[in-house]
């Protein structure tokens, strides 16, 4: 069990950010213990597949989370069952030999071949019988073809002998071959090793590339969905790597990852969770335990019990998202937060609504900017006492400048939405330091703005919840109605939070 | 966590089915369930480690109706607890009737009741409505809880029952009295993932995805439902059903509404009252009885002409 890489498998998705504690670890080899996730007289495959279910009932806990262990799982396990095929490796070497020897039976022929047929050419020079100096004169030349070939070849056993009964044998001293055969010899060995050598990579490539398509072919649609999961996460330690040093020369370097995502959707929907604001609404169902115990008090008796309405959550969040342009870069993190904010259930009854770089008479329901919509006709939709409004936009930080129309655009917008709503908050995916000097440093001014950071996240939704106020805010000339950071008094006796909950 | 808080080790197979019209411990009618290996697996392993596991899949697809099959197969009392939107993680375990409690004191107050009234407010414990976690808590038995559509309810509501799920036991402030669990019970809680479960509260549970069944597995569901449908008959309505499926799943995406498995069952049951006749050739031609199986205008008016004739 201790030569399982689980470990490993564990600590990758812990990386890749699945919540999973030692206590998980430890649920698995208790598991294992009691003899779930293999069985003895199952195949290797079986069991893989034994321990790959067992590790998805307890590690995994949503449908993204099992590709990802099937991503990791496959890589670490696979790769350790890989040697198991043993023979094709085995095989490779036997063919690669063959072709070897072939080859060099082949180079060698052709030499010998050569040798006879060029005969009558070389017969005219061979005056000079001279077998003596041959040897000395020729073994550097006889040692490249022999040397690298590293077996005897057939031509190699004759030359030794200093008087060979073959009447073509000395013509075939290497000191009466002219340049130009030798050329040619040396041209077909490195010719015919060279294309051994591109034959075996290629055959391997093709087996690889044959043995690969099984994994994926058993999980069709892994490989891409998991990309953009794994990458979120991985991407996501990449990116606050390069960002870390650059903040403190931000105008040094650019931001080099693909995607630059500072927060990941697990913190933006524990961010999300705080985005509430409990009010009292509705029919008065629940006792109000204290209420009717001092009514008691008071009357003498028990008339009726005091009811108050539950506690529900009213808060409304509609995100104005800014889309193409200089936020290419940052659709992935835009479309995180609509995401995460929709299904974290905060979104109330308002929604998500898109605009380009500054919202000017309509905005748009989806990202392609298909369906407009006024704005007055967005607004009035909004209940003015639970409505919160984030806006995700650069304002032109991402590519610098200060455009004053846009500013005064912005302004005039954001002034129209505080009539409308009770916070708005804007986050701006460039850090803070890049604002300064252009039009989002601006309209930060008249905005409370975060970087897109985690701590920016947490900071806005502080905001939308009425606990934080920038002096900024308080300070600027707008005719910026006084801030309701609580709701008002309720139309019921206050009680204890905790007081009433039976 | 206790070893020695389940003395017996269960073992759920999968295979022990009710026989038709068989009715459960709670008076609930029975039928037929098949789970996959892979869900009998995990079930056991939820049983072994103590979990709860919890049940994801397309809806439809029988995550509720596992807690009765394996209460049936083993033999122990099921309680189920419903979640609604407003429920409160208080609810399932239990709710104090402090109005009852008030209404008593008030007519021994006045004199119109009798000792045993009075002895019924001495003990404020008697005002306790126990929930199917609290009733689970204190069998004696391994009790089966189905927690149904966990994320119908607040999103804050599964981190209020961590403690309850990781240690089994809860105070009940108004006697204050501490529930232990005596003997730990199998939970399985189910979601139709309208909305996501808060990570320290996935960290304590098993999951398990409920696979939409080949076609062998239906027809075998739908033979095990229907004993006496001819083969034929079921080849063909599967064979339509799937058909229709594909052709959904290849419109809407994986995540659009699919006819499912419980709706299938449903269909099945209406064409199986016809004569056998009647059926296969109602099944050639459009789509018969199409609202069971299509449950939006856009479906119908799509879906309705795929027929075998085209």
């Amino acid at each position: 069990m201790d030569d399982l890489p689980l470990l490993e498998l564990f600590t990758r998705l812990r990386e890749s950010g699945v919540p999973l504690g030692i206590k998980d670890y430890e649920l698995a080899l208790q598991a294992l213990q009691a003899g779930y996730g293999f069985s003895a007289e199952a195949t290797p495959a079986e069991s893989r597949a034994a321990l790959a279910r067992l590790c998805r009932t307890l590690w995994v806990r949503s449908p993204d989370e099992q590709r990802l262990l099937d991503y990791h799982f496959e890589q670490l396990f696979n790769r350790e069952a890989l040697p198991e095929p043993e023979p094709k490796p085995g095989r490779r070497m036997l063919w690669g030999a063959i072709a070897f020897v072939g080859l060099m039976t082949v180079g060698t022929g052709t030499i010998w071949l050569t040798q006879h047929q060029f005969d009558p050419f070389f017969r005219p020079p061979p005056p000079i019988p001279s077998p003596q100096p041959a040897p000395a004169l020729n073994d550097p030349l006889l040692e490249s073809p022999t040397g690298s070939s590293g077996a005897g070849s057939p031509v190699a056993e004759p030359l030794p002998a200093p008087a060979p009964p073959n009447p073509d044998q000395p013509s075939f001293w290497p000191d009466q071959l002219p340049l130009w055969v030798v050329w040619s010899l040396s041209t077909v060995m490195v010719l015919g090793i060279g294309g051994w050598g591109v034959w075996w990579f290629v055959s391997s490539w093709l087996k690889r590339r044959s043995n690969e398509p099984d994994p994926s072919e058993s999980n069709p649609n892994l490989a891409s969905e998991l990309l953009r999961d794994t990458e979120d996460e991985i991407q996501l330690a990449q990116a606050v790597r390069q960002l870390t040093p650059q903040e403190a020369h931000p105008r040094d370097r650019f931001i080099l990852s693909a995607d630059y995502l500072p927060v990941t959707q697990r913190q933006m929907k524990q961010s999300w969770r705080h985005l509430r604001r409990m009010v009292r609404e509705g029919l008065p169902t629940e006792l109000d335990v204290e209420a009717t115990v001092r009514q008691i008090a008071r009357d003498g008796i028990l008339l009726e019990p005091k009811l108050v309405p539950p506690r529900v959550n009213r808060t409304e969040l509609v995100l104005l998202i800014d889309q193409d342009g200089s936020m290419v870069p940052f659709h992935a993190l835009s479309v995180r937060l609509a995401e995460t904010a929709q299904r974290g259930g905060r979104l109330g009854r308002a929604g998500i609504y898109y605009f380009h770089n500054c919202p000017v008479g309509y905005l748009y329901d989806d990202p392609w900017h298909q369906q407009a919509e006024t704005i007055p006709a967005v607004l009035t939709r909004l209940r003015r006492d639970r409505t919160v409004i984030l806006i995700f936009s650069d304002a032109g930080a991402a590519r610098g400048g200060l455009n004053f129309k846009r500013v005064s655009l912005t302004i005039a917008f954001l002034r129209q939405l505080k009539r409308h709503v009770r916070h708005v908050v804007w986050m701006n995916p460039m850090p803070k330091t890049r604002w300064a000097g252009t039009t989002a440093g601006e309209i930060a001014r008249y905005v409370s703005m975060f970087e897109g950071t985690r701590q920016g996240l947490d900071q806005a939704i502080d905001v939308l919840r009425g606990r934080h106020l920038l002096t900024s805010q308080l300070v600027t000339s707008l005719p910026y109605e006084p801030a309701q950071p609580y709701e008002p008094a309720q139309p019921y006796e206050p009680s204890q939070p905790q007081g009433d909950e039976s | 966590m206790d070893e020695t808080l389940r003395p017996q080790q269960f073992e759920y197979i999968g295979t022990k089915q009710p026989q038709p019209g068989e009715s459960g411990r709670n008076g609930q009618t029975l039928s037929p369930y098949l789970p996959s290996p892979e869900l009998v697996e995990a079930v056991n392993l939820a049983i072994y480690l103590e979990r709860p596991l919890l049940l994801k899949g397309e809806p439809g697809c029988g995550k509720t109706q596992l807690a009765s099959a394996v209460a049936y197969e083993l033999g122990l009392p099921s309680e189920a607890w419903y979640v609604k939107s407003t429920s409160r993680a208080l609810d399932g375990l239990y709710s104090y009737d402090a109005v009852g409690r008030l209404r008593d004191a008030q007519l021994t107050s006045s004199r119109h009741s009798s000792d045993d009234h009075l002895q019924r407010i001495e003990d404020p414990s008697t005002y306790i409505r126990w929930g199917a976690l609290g009733k689970a808590f204190q069998q004696t038995q391994c009790t089966v809880v189905l927690i149904d559509e966990i994320d119908k309810a607040d999103i804050d509501f599964p981190n209020d029952l961590l403690l309850e799920l990781d240690e089994r036991r809860f105070r009940v402030e108004e006697i204050d009295a501490e529930i232990k669990a005596i003997v730990s019970p199998i939970v399985f809680i189910t979601s139709n993932d309208e909305k996501d479960l808060p990570d320290a509260f996935l960290r304590r549970c098993l999951f398990h995805y409920v696979e939409f069944p080949n076609s062998t597995r239906l027809s075998e569901i739908i033979r095990s439902r229907f004993p006496r449908a001819s083969q034929e008959l079921i080849d063909q309505a599967i064979s339509r059903f799937l058909e229709l499926r594909e052709e959904m799943r290849k419109d809407k995406g994986e995540a659009g509404k699919k006819a499912s498995t419980s709706e299938l069952i449903d269909w099945f049951r209406v064409l199986h009252r016809y004569p056998e006749e009647e059926a296969l050739t109602r099944l050639d031609g459009k789509l018969p009885f199409a609202g069971i199986l299509l449950k939006s205008w856009e479906d119908h008016i799509r879906y309705l002409r795929l027929g075998k004739g085209g």
